[in-house]
């Protein structure tokens, strides 16, 4: 029997078949992988392949959660834990930032800010592939600080970008800051490089500030951060550049609760009142006056079990792209699938503050990858300056 | 279904594909079972299959395994286009889960093969370009490396570690935490 001609670019391919379908919820089997061997490293840390293993699998899936200690003398001042007890993966550390607090995480990218008394200081960074921006910094008399908290996104709107996995394009990052006679916002483009002029809208009657949650976008263009205690909520509209302001639903106290976006687009909460877990929605009803509309009460014992929220008042969190309410008790944090009801005893860890989701694919050698791509960039700038 | 010896059936039957593998033996197969071959499907469009499609890649333990499984598969997928025709929806939905169910069945059968068939099976249906077994096979190896080490996947798969031990340190450094 003539043996068979097997061409080495097939073994290639068919190696990035095999590769290609390791899952991407457990990012140890890759890293495991490029410590086979030569051909195998080269072929996970291709940028290409990165690029082949986003197309495979779709949405990427939810690598952790980020929080930031109580203690703002910590270091360092967030912390990352795995999604799940079979998930390992870390974030790699970051030196002079790592007494950074993480305000937000949206399209594969983190913000981070720094207490500094004359300014705010923000820095943008994409931990799969190491690059990170700092932000000029913003007066503090632009935005009001009593209570603050910003955004990421990716700049790529209208079908550009389908925000699975963005690393790499250009950001926006929305900044807003609330005292008791109103609030402001800054927009800071990465393209323009700089920050524009202040969107602000005035309350009614002065507010009591504690903080602003975790924001959370509804579509294209709608931004929602609420003022937990007092129950307002407050709207910055991407397109308009404007700020708006909206109730809460009828909640008795709106601590234990999160915003969240409803699986038809609609701005929603989650609530734990009463033992129950309460999901609204926000509807537009014919004469176009927008009411909150409760959807579903669900006891909270039958879905995780009694003795985990007794003991204190659990916190709600929720995961944007993923339709996952979190729930934090004294035994652990907990994820309910809204669609299906579906429970996961997440994490044993409880000892957060704010909990921000992070989801994107890695594979590696992009950090090392985009690193040597940014050395040549700088070289091939430097040396065509040299010969200018 | 259409009925049975329509002229359309006919002309099915009657094209026939020889298919020939690197030592030389021939296999007969209906178009409908060649086709799920992409690249088999662009020679008969380009006309290029007449006296036989030569597959120097694959040899004849393999290519008949191939064949098993498009035969399977075309039959499957033929029954499935008839079946919508003739049966109400319920009856259509107890037919397609039972056309699952079997098909299921036969791919977990079809992988009980040792390493190195499996991998020649990745190799042919790589190279003939037939998507099912593709993902078939190579999600079978996947699930086998998934849990494992470097060393047990080098011993698998009689893999030579030629990294260096700096290149090793080095790319454990990055991903330490998958090692812990």
């Amino acid at each position: 029997m003539a043996p068979a001609y097997r061409p080495p670019r097939l073994m290639d391919d068919a190696v990035a078949e095999i590769l290609l379908r390791l899952p991407p919820e457990n990012p140890a089997c890759l890293a495991r992988a490029s410590l086979v061997c030569k051909p195998w490293h080269r072929l996970v840390s291709d940028p290409g392949f990165l690029r082949r293993y986003r197309e495979f699998h779709g949405a990427p899936p939810l690598l952790g959660f980020l929080h930031n200690n109580y203690n703002t003398t910590c270091d360092p001042a967030h912390r990352f834990f795995p999604a799940a007890a079979t998930t390992r993966f870390s974030l790699p550390p970051l030196d002079d930032w790592h007494h950074g607090q993480v305000l937000d995480c949206r399209h594969g990218r983190i913000l981070l800010y720094q207490w500094e008394a004359s300014e705010i200081r923000l820095a943008v960074w994409d931990p799969i592939t190491g690059d990170r921006k700092v932000l000029p910094g913003l007066s503090r008399l632009s935005v009001p600080s009593t209570c603050y908290n910003g955004v990421v996104l990716c700049s790529a709107t209208g079908g550009g970008c389908d925000h699975l996995d963005c690393h790499g394009g250009h950001f926006r990052v929305v900044l807003l800051g609330s005292d008791r006679r109103g609030s402001k916002a800054c927009v800071y483009s990465s393209e323009a490089g700089a920050w524009n002029a202040p969107a602000s809208v005035h309350f009614r009657k002065s507010l009591f500030m504690d903080c602003l949650s975790y924001a959370m976008l509804v579509g294209d263009d709608d931004l929602y951060f609420r003022i937990k205690m007092c129950g307002k909520i407050i709207k910055y509209d991407l397109r308009k550049h404007c700020l708006s302001v909206i109730e809460d639903p009828p909640f008795r106290c709106h601590y234990n609760s999160a915003l969240m976006v409803t699986e038809d687009v609609l701005l929603g909460a989650a609530i734990i009142e009463d033992s129950t877990l309460q999901i609204w929605s926000r509807e537009v009803k014919q004469e176009g006056v927008a009411r909150w509309v409760q959807r579903s009460v669900t006891k909270l014992d039958t879905l995780i079990p009694a003795s985990s929220y007794l003991l204190n008042q659990p916190r709600v969190c929720f995961a944007e792209g993923l339709g996952i309410v979190y729930v934090n008790t004294d035994v652990g944090l907990f994820s309910i699938d809204v669609k299906s009801w579906q429970v996961n005893k997440v994490s044993r860890h409880r000892d957060w503050y704010n909990c921000i989701p992070f989801l994107s694919f890695y594979t590696p050698g992009t950090v090392r990858a985009f690193s040597h791509l940014l050395s040549f960039t700088v070289q091939l700038l430097y040396d065509e300056h040299k010969y200018l | 279904m259409a009925s049975a010896g329509s002229g359309d059936e006919k002309a099915a039957a009657a094209a026939m594909i020889t298919l020939i593998s690197s030592d030389n033996e021939k296999f007969e197969v209906t178009e409908a079972t060649a086709t799920l071959s992409q690249t088999i499907r662009h020679m008969i469009e380009d006309g290029c299959t007449d006296g036989g499609v030569p597959l120097p890649n694959v040899t004849s333990k393999i290519l008949a395994r191939v064949i098993e499984y498009c035969k399977k598969h075309a039959t499957a997928a033929a029954g499935e286009e008839g079946s919508s025709s003739s049966f109400s929806d319920a009856a259509f939905l107890e037919v397609d889960r039972a056309f699952l169910e079997e098909l299921e069945e036969f791919d977990d059968a079809f992988l009980e093969v040792d390493r190195a068939t499996l991998f020649d099976l990745i190799l042919a249906a790589n190279y003939l370009d037939i998507k099912g077994l593709l993902n078939l096979t190579c999600q079978k190896v996947a699930d086998s490396v998934k849990g494992k080490t470097p060393e047990q996947i080098r011993e698998m798969y009689n893999i030579v570690n030629d990294l260096t031990p700096e290149e090793e340190a080095e790319i454990r450094r990055e991903t330490q935490w998958a090692f812990e």
